[in-house]
């Protein structure tokens, strides 16, 4: 018995293969520790000297050093989250490079750069990324098929990559079933993703160097499409997403949780209600954002007391969603309880005396509460203050320094200071936080709300009303709530300082807005349609468009597509083999060469006929005439004559073909 | 007896025992082609170039090929001349030994690869340029060319553009036994050659030539052929196939054959088959340098004739 080599690497397949690989690896860059790359440097340095025989495969002793030294920098760095795993998964896929002898050893590697390739979209899901993937499939696909290639063949690289691509485009249809049918499984093993991450976004507590943080980033937050009512005013722009209750004296926070209210079944929008969608990126928080007065539409979206809308479980992945806006009332105006009134006039004490004296000196000049509430927002803008991203430390009475000292700050200033001074003087008041306005695309009609809208302001408590928005932002910094935050910060030339290469900085170049604008409106079409496809709205498409009312039935359809698609392959497979039947004249030939092989005459490669039937002459020399005759026959028809197409004559050929084949079994019988 | 046949028989009393040879070597003049013939020194080259030329009756010249040898050796040259009484001179062309109907290049891969070349135009298109004016050759034009095996010492291997233009090329290989023993017993083969009997006319040559150019192809041939073609081309692992060129050296040299082997008015699978090695061979074997087989037996056992 002799064992069985293995099938060697090709060495044309090599310089591919790493081309897949660092191609799929690039896509990783920030998301995995740099030295991996130094690695991979080093590892195909090795390998490809190994390929030109300047060096020899590492030994095992070698090897194992690497692993360890490796495994030992990756555990080491590790957090243990999705990042140190992926780095895990790239440097094995790296080091295999080291010992690919192989064909079997290019099939582990190609394949774990499919799985890598895989896991880029756990980081990144945009258009973008998704084209950049589609390459990365490619090329790994063409070395799957070049490594099947043999050294020498001319074209080869032309003709494998056009394979590649009829590949995958013959396994559209496949993908599209998949897309719209496969079961969207929730995670199982509850890893949750980026969950160590920071995401860009809010916090439940409101520290005003976090917003001024905030207002440096362009990043996603949210994108809104209006139904037929419309956008509003930009004006009425506030997205809610927090209500800040407790004031520690150095920050505001989210102290009460109220309680949440889930409604039993979706529901589709009254005539009254401005209904709206928002597409919102991940936040690693439960909260989602609306306008007030909010209603919740879906099932899976609960409600509380302050008009807040919240998921059960906190958004780690892209979340589409709908939102209703009560249009007829305000927030239903109902008694304060005890305890809402405790919680909405809460103080640390021996903070801000002169901001209390204030609001008391002002209390005393106003009849009611809302002049007074008047008199505050007005003294925001008599006084000198000024809008800025850039404000000064304050001191331990922060407001105080704030109102009377620096007199410049931004929204988290004015309604932190407008807050403290209502309820100094007894009125129940509270932060909101949230976003305030966006970016609205004429074209695509959506609204998309940036980090940089990150907005604070005030809603007050009133008997008759309930609770009454005041935005002491809008009586500095009017171009804040009318424009955005680039015109505010228009003379300042704050926005976006540092952020040299964003293209949120170049507004003013027509073309580069509108490019950026282009891009947006792709990028939104792929969430909108393509990536917020999940569980939910899968089960609508299947109990609406498929009418489906059990998961497992869309299996049954993914295997009978399955099915089909391999019939279909089949019958094509078919069809080509088919066409190249061969002749009548050629299947009774080769009937008489199989029934002359049990006489001992075996056909050749490259026989003629005349040279066969010599050799049946002498296998069975009592039938030398009739042999002779037919080849003579054959040979005229073929050859003299040139008359293949004579049905008559091929008729009379194949006639005396099987004459012959019957005569030779009657001498077998 | 056909004037075929008692050309043959001629030929056969000078290259005792090589029967096959002879045939292709006439097929070959026959298909308008110049012939090639590859051997070690002493194998009866050049005698059964001689008796090639003087059976058919044709005007011979003979160029031994050196090392040294020149263009203008092959193809003439122009001298001052003075006419000693008017003493007025002119240049004057002395036409060189590539103007006769068969040209016997003897040893060709001793010479440089310049000299080589000379041959190139005249052998492609039956004519020379020299000095800038175009001169014809005269009609039918043959070369009949030797050369030692590429390994021995002292050669300049023919490139594959020149080689591509010799329609057939030929090994004699040692005589059988019994020929041997002839040889030895016999009288001096060269002398032989140089008393050989002119068995054809220019007419009778031109008429053959055409005849074979009758000679009918039918699809199921060609179908054969083209197989061979693609075979070399794609199937084979070599690192070029046939050129269309060689295509059709490959069905001319098959139907003079027929016409030779037995004066057949169409094409059988067998012709090919005969020519095969004398027509492939040359043309491909740089091409599967790695093959330790002879690239028209891997052909024979791998193209199916019927299909």
């Amino acid at each position: 018995m002799t064992t069985k080599e293995p099938l060697s690497l090709p060495r044309h397949a090599l310089p591919w293969v790493l081309l897949s690989q660092s191609y799929v690896l690039m896509q990783l860059v920030g998301h995995i520790p740099y030295w991996i790359y130094a690695l991979f440097v080093l590892a195909v340095g090795w390998r490809s000297l190994t390929h030109m025989g300047r060096l020899s495969y590492p030994n095992s002793y070698i090897k194992a050093v690497v692993v360890v030294a490796t495994s030992a920098a990756i555990i080491a760095t590790s957090r243990f989250d999705l990042e140190s795993a992926t780095a895990f998964l790239v440097a094995a896929g790296i080091l295999k490079l080291l010992e690919m002898r192989h064909l079997k050893d290019l099939y582990v590697v190609v394949f774990l750069n499919f799985f890598i390739q895989g896991i880029v979209f756990l980081f990144e899901q945009s258009i973008g990324y998704f084209l950049i993937a589609l390459i990365g499939v490619w090329l790994l696909i063409s070395t799957l098929v070049l490594a099947h290639y043999s050294d020498s063949q001319k074209g080869r690289y032309k003709r494998t990559t056009k394979m590649a691509a009829q590949l995958m485009l013959l396994s559209l249809p496949m993908m599209l079933v998949l897309y719209f049918l496969f079961p969207r499984i929730g995670p199982l093993w509850g890893l949750t993703l980026q969950s160590n991450k920071a995401l860009t976004g809010l916090s439940d507590q409101m520290n005003p160097a976090d917003i001024a943080e905030l207002s440096q980033s362009a990043e996603l937050a949210f994108r809104v499409t209006f139904d037929k009512q419309g956008i509003p005013a930009r004006q009425e722009l506030y997205w809610r997403a927090l209500v800040l209750d407790h004031y520690t004296g150095r920050q505001w926070r989210a102290q009460h949780t109220p309680q949440l209210q889930w409604p039993m079944s979706d529901q589709e929008p009254t005539p009254e209600q401005r209904s709206y969608e928002i597409i919102q990126e991940a936040t690693g928080q439960n909260w989602l954002f609306s306008m007030a007065p909010a209603a919740t539409l879906e099932r899976g979206i609960g409600i509380n007391e302050q008009g807040l809308l919240r998921t059960r479980r906190p958004v780690f992945q892209r979340k589409r969603y709908q939102v209703a806006q009560d249009l007829t009332e305000a927030l239903p105006a109902k008694q304060l309880s005890d305890f809402e009134r405790r919680t909405y006039l809460q103080l640390p004490k021996g903070y801000n005396p002169k901001a209390q004296a204030l609001a008391q000196e002002l209390q005393q000049q106003s009849a009611t509460e809302l002049e007074l509430l008047d008199k505050l927002m007005q003294y925001f803008y008599q006084q000198e203050f000024s809008y800025t991203l850039k404000p000064q430390i304050l001191g331990k009475n922060e407001i105080d320094d704030f109102l009377f000292n620096t007199k410049a700050g931004f929204c988290a200033h004015y309604a932190g200071a407008l807050t403290f001074m209502a309820r100094s003087v007894g009125i129940p008041a509270r932060v909101v936080a949230g976003y305030q306005g966006g970016e609205w695309n004429e074209t695509e009609q959506y609204l998309t709300v940036r980090q940089y809208d990150a907005h604070a302001w005030v809603e007050i408590w009133q008997p008759e009303f309930g609770w009454l928005r005041y935005d002491p932002t809008a009586m500095v910094a009017a171009d804040r709530i009318e424009f955005g935050l680039e015109q505010a910060l228009a003379e300042e030339g704050s926005f976006m300082e540092g952020q040299l290469f964003s293209m949120q900085k170049y507004k003013s170049v027509a073309w580069l807005n509108k490019l950026r604008i282009s891009l947006d409106t792709i990028n939104y079409q792929w969430q909108r349609w393509v990536l917020s496809y999940d569980n939910q709205r899968q089960k609508g498409f299947l109990e609406k468009v498929l009418g489906f009312n059990h998961w497992q039935q869309s299996l049954y359809i993914i295997a009978a597509s399955f099915i089909v698609f391999f019939l279909i392959a089949s019958v094509l497979l078919w069809w080509r083999l088919r066409a190249a039947k061969p002749s009548p004249f050629i299947q009774a030939w080769q009937k008489l060469q199989t029934r002359a092989q049990k006489l001992g005459v075996q056909p050749k490669t490259g026989e003629t006929v005349t040279q066969y039937c010599n050799r049946l002459i002498q296998a069975c020399p009592q039938h030398e005439a009739l042999i002779q005759s037919t080849a003579q026959q054959i040979n005229q028809w073929l050859y003299q004559d040139d008359s293949p197409d004579d049905k008559a004559m091929q008729e009379a050929v194949i006639e005396s073909i099987k004459h012959l084949t019957k005569q030779l079994s009657v001498q077998k019988g | 007896m056909t004037a075929i046949q008692s050309v043959l028989g001629q030929l056969n009393q000078v290259i005792l025992g090589k029967e096959n040879q002879t045939k292709l070597a006439l097929s070959c003049l026959l298909a308008k082609g110049h012939l090639l013939i590859e051997d070690l020194p002493g194998m009866g080259k050049t005698t059964l170039s001689h008796g090639l030329a003087s059976v058919l009756g044709l005007s011979y010249n003979r160029i031994q090929f050196t090392s040294d040898l020149l263009p203008a050796d092959i193809l003439g040259v122009s001298i001052f001349e003075q006419d000693p009484t008017s003493q007025q001179g002119s240049f004057r062309f002395h036409p060189g030994p590539v103007f006769s109907q068969v040209l016997l290049a003897d040893e060709i891969n001793r010479a440089t690869p310049k000299a080589q070349s000379a041959l190139l135009e005249a052998m492609e298109e039956a004519q020379v340029t020299i000095e800038g004016e175009t001169r014809p050759l005269p009609t039918p034009f043959f070369v009949i060319a030797t050369q030692n095996p590429i390994s021995s010492s002292g050669t300049f291997p023919l490139p594959e553009s020149q080689l591509d233009r010799f329609l057939m090329c030929i090994e004699l290989g040692y005589p059988s036994e019994q020929a041997e023993r002839l040889l030895l017993e016999g009288k001096d083969q060269r002398e032989i050659a140089k008393r050989l009997k002119t068995e054809l006319t220019l007419d009778k040559l031109l008429a053959l030539q055409e005849q074979v150019e009758q000679v009918k192809a039918s699809s199921s041939v060609l179908d054969y052929l083209q197989r061979i073609v693609a075979y070399t081309r794609y199937e084979a692992g070599y690192q070029y196939g046939l050129s269309p060129r060689g295509a059709l050296a490959l069905l001319r040299s098959a139907k003079a054959w027929a016409v030779v082997n037995d004066g057949r008015e169409y094409l059988v699978p067998e012709d090919i088959q005969a020519v095969l090695p004398a027509v492939v061979d040359h043309r491909l074997s740089q091409a599967a340098a790695s093959n330790k087989q002879k690239v028209s037996q891997d052909i024979l056992q791998h193209v199916p004739v019927l299909q």
